[in-house]
């Protein structure tokens, strides 16, 4: 009974947050419809240039421009989803090093929740419609493929940000200034285009582990191309193996955050 | 006796400009966080497109003009290094006519253009500095050869600065669209992204579509970064010439639009107090 | 009366890793890392009670927010006790969530570029208020801190007043039982920080909430606490009620309008402060003269219109306390 209010009430929280950023983005009109232009602009070239590069050489490593296309638009509407919804995972280690989770500490939910779920990026949404469209009209879809890239998306999603909290946590133990975690995101952002199968045996476990741009892209783009249980539940493990750490490794920190030893000089 | 002692002619003066891009190239040396992340991007993207062409060109069967697999490397090694060192000042200057901090240099003997040009020069030439070698290392590293003739690599610096200078001063008249324009950044993702694929920063211009390779015959942007790399590792006398003739033209016809622009946009400033 | 918050012997020490300039400096710490340390907190005890309005006042650097962060369960103890409503800070911080509220001056909880409704809206969920319960409740504080005019204008319009208000009433939504304000007034004018005083007043005695204030200026302490406790370096330097403090300097303010001409005063522990025309203003050191002698002694030099006795002001009862029993460092 107790466990079923404290899931009401964290769904009632959790649609109040997606209120709260729908009429942010809709004060600042302006800015969201820059950065919506800018997105879809942005994500326009890029998939010119795959195309152009495409026509130009055919297949690469068994992939053809459809296969691409798939890789492109899930990537893209997975990081679209994940800052969309979890606003703050980009920014998760600037806000430990600028003590903004004393805000979250004093309110009665689960901190880590709470922090990612209260912002909403500018740009998400023109990634997610990018993508969804991208894929619908560039790869066509049938019910069967359009589901499995909506539950992709959705695990791929839940991947980032997962690894994005296990990597912006080091934040509580490193004097890093929150950027270098931050970059080291976009660099996963970049990586996860590009089908991993390009990439030599020891650059590929880099990015089935360290930097796991294979489990955001490359597989679950395998499992629309060809379902197979393998794939998915490599995928499954994954998540839960980088949600695990994240977590882990979050409340750690948070705890050793609460010890006021990553508090600088200041009175 | 010349006595051209005007403000004008003061405002012009060599030194000024390059003392600023000294102190915006020493100003660098404080950010070690931002050059840890232009590195970061220059090693991601790099290890990316080479390993991406790497296996286009295993499959055997492709072939594009001027370009074997050793020269692809040496291309993104060049103009990546140019690509990142470009600076991000590109917010700066519109940020500035909005924040009503113009105020400064209009008192002053001055000229705001110039200083955007050499601020952004400084800021660039420091990022080069850190990129260039390290790009080069990697290059060395794919290919295990060198992809350039010592010509080659002069003409490149030399196309190279200029390139530089030449997508700055497009930046800037795009940035001076804010006396006229309340949100620039539109415009400058435009151009952004038409460099991305018009400026061969994507995949060489000779990859592209006939009919992209056509359009962008009609515009500078080539200019910039396409151009230095690709001279760079075809070196030819005549490519060298006919470019480095192109890229000063362009320079040429953009720095009267930047001076229009400035001078109209000047007079219509109403500077807000506060 | 019972006891709200207990804090015994409470000590917190940071460890701060040495930062030196350099590069030589900076390659060494790759290598060792060197820590300071920093006592906070040496080990304060204090209890406040049901209803009261305690202020907690020092300069900067002396322990007040990491008191503050303690209770509030933000920080833990390096070692001592404490509890609040009967829990440990700490162990217990979702629990105690629920019944306190916190504001901090610096650092808004307000949204913003949104109205406070939206802010009130989300607190209410987050505090799982019942509709009905989060309407009446939302009614009352509104009228309490007079704000219904402010509800519907995006927090960035507001003014550091208005939105001050806003931002307590938004602590006080669940109704807490426990207010905790970190430096509320600061950054206010004298207007809206004597606006804000009356509505902390107003809501202590409605609502029967202890607060629990930290703050440097002493005119909050003046109106708004009766008891007031004093820390510098990490310990409570003196502890009273508010009366008592100002009578721990011996001074008195002596205010006197004279009619017409009044001749010159000299007593020994008489100063006088300010001279205008026919007022004047008089200091009286009690451990050299009596308060009614002196009286007794001004009425002779001339006629009066009017004479007030006052004590004087906090901020300097309170330097004086510094500066004798802990040691002031500037």
């Amino acid at each position: 009974m107790e466990v079923k209010k404290k899931l009401y009430w964290n769904w009632m929280v959790f649609f109040e947050y997606l209120k709260i950023n729908f009429l942010t983005l809709i004060e600042y009109k302006t800015s969201f419809l820059v950065g919506t232009f800018g997105m879809l602009l942005n994500d326009g070239a890029s998939l010119f240039f795959w195309w152009a590069l495409f026509k130009r050489v055919g297949v690469i490593n068994g992939w053809n421009m459809k296969d691409i296309f798939t890789l492109f638009s899930l990537v893209t509407a997975s990081f679209g989803l994940s800052t969309g919804i979890f606003g703050n995972t980009m920014r998760l280690s600037l806000m430990i090093v600028q003590n903004e989770l004393d805000f979250y500490l004093t309110l009665p939910k689960p901190a880590l929740l709470h922090l990612l779920i209260s912002k909403t990026s500018f740009t998400a949404f023109g990634d997610i419609v990018f993508g969804f469209l991208a894929y619908v009209l560039l790869v066509g879809a049938s019910l069967k493929t359009f589901s499995l890239f909506l539950i992709m998306v959705v695990v791929s999603s839940l991947i980032i940000v997962s690894f994005s909290v296990l990597v912006s946590s080091f934040a509580f133990y490193i004097d890093t200034g929150g950027q270098v975690l931050q970059e080291i995101i976009y660099s996963l952002n970049a990586l996860s285009m590009y089908p991993s199968s390009i990439f030599p045996s020891g650059i590929k476990v880099i990015l089935y582990t360290l930097l796991p741009a294979a489990f955001i892209g490359y597989v679950p783009t395998l499992v629309i191309r060809e379902f197979s249980f393998k794939y998915v539940f490599i995928l499954l493990i994954a998540l839960f193996t980088f949600a695990i750490l994240g977590l882990t490794l979050f409340n750690k920190g948070l705890k050793k955050y609460s010890s006021g030893s990553t508090i600088g000089l200041r009175s | 006796m010349k006595k051209r002692v005007t403000f004008k002619s003061n405002q012009f003066k060599i030194e000024k400009y390059l003392e600023l891009m000294k102190v915006s190239f020493l100003s660098s040396f404080t950010y070690k966080g931002d050059i840890l992340i232009s590195l970061l991007d220059l090693f991601t993207f790099l290890f990316i497109f080479c390993f991406l062409w790497k296996a286009i060109f295993s499959s055997g069967n492709v072939k594009i003009e001027n370009f074997t697999y050793t020269k692809m490397v040496w291309y993104y090694a060049l103009i990546f290094s140019l690509e990142f060192s470009a600076s991000k000042f590109r917010k700066k200057a519109s940020a500035l006519i909005h924040s009503g901090d113009i105020a400064n240099f209009l008192t002053k003997p001055l000229s705001y253009p110039l200083y955007l040009l050499s601020d952004s020069l400084g800021l660039s030439l420091f990022n080069f500095i850190v990129c260039f070698p390290s790009a080069l290392l990697i290059a060395f590293g794919f290919t295990l050869r060198v992809g350039f003739t010592v010509e080659g690599f002069l003409s490149f610096i030399v196309l190279g600065f200029l390139g530089l200078t030449l997508d700055t001063l497009i930046a800037i008249a795009i940035n001076l669209l804010a006396f006229w324009v309340e949100d620039v950044k539109p415009i400058l993702i435009v151009y952004i992204e038409l460099l991305y694929i018009l400026g061969g920063q994507a995949v060489p211009l000779d990859v592209m579509p006939k009919i992209v390779q056509k359009i962008s015959l009609y515009t500078p942007l080539r200019f910039s970064f396409y151009s230095p790399a690709n001279v760079c590792i075809n070196f030819e006398w005549g490519f060298f010439l006919h470019t480095l003739t192109n890229t000063l033209i362009s320079i040429f016809i953009i720095l009267p639009i930047i001076s229009l622009e400035f001078f109209i946009g000047s007079r219509r400033l109403s500077i807000n107090g506060g | 009366m019972e006891k709200i918050i207990e804090i015994q012997n409470l000590k917190k020490t940071y460890f701060v890793k040495k930062k030196e300039e350099g590069l030589l400096n900076g390659v060494k710490s790759l290598f060792k890392t060197e820590y300071i340390n920093i006592e906070a907190l040496k080990g304060i005890s204090l209890d406040v009670f049901d209803g009261e309005i305690l202020a907690l006042i020092g300069p900067n650097g002396a322990g007040k927010s990491t008191t503050i962060k303690i209770l509030t369960g933000i920080l833990y103890p390096t070692s001592g006790n404490a509890n609040v409503l009967g829990l440990v800070p700490w162990k217990d911080r979702l629990k105690l969530a629920y019944q306190i509220g916190v504001v901090f001056g610096q650092r808004s909880q307000l949204w913003y570029h949104l109205p406070p409704i939206d802010s009130f809206n989300l607190f209410s969920k987050i505090y799982e208020l019942e509709a009905k319960t989060y309407q009446r409740r939302l009614n009352e504080i509104v009228d309490i801190f007079e704000i219904k005019e402010y509800l519907n204008v995006p927090v960035r319009k507001l003014s550091l007043g208005e939105r001050m208000r806003c931002e307590i009433a938004l602590a006080l939504l669940h109704s807490p039982k426990v207010l905790f304000l970190d430096e509320p007034t600061i950054g206010l004018d004298v207007v809206a920080k004597s606006k804000i005083r009356d509505f902390i007043k107003r809501v202590n005695e409605k609502d029967h909430v202890t607060v629990f204030l930290s703050s440097h200026d002493t005119i909050d302490i003046e109106s708004l606490s009766r008891r007031v406790v004093i820390i510098n370096n990490g310990s409570i330097v003196y502890e009273c009620d508010i009366n008592a403090l100002r009578r721990y300097i011996k001074k008195k303010i002596v205010n006197v309008k004279f009619k017409g001409e009044n001749s010159d005063f000299d007593m020994k522990g008489v100063n006088i402060l300010e001279k205008k025309d026919y007022d004047v203003k008089f200091e009286i050191d009690l451990n050299e003269i009596s308060q009614d002698k002196v009286v007794e002694e001004i009425i002779k030099r001339g006629q009066i219109l009017d004479i007030t006795v006052e004590d004087p002001p906090l901020e300097e009862v309170i330097k004086t306390i510094y500066e004798e029993k802990g040691n002031l460092q500037i």
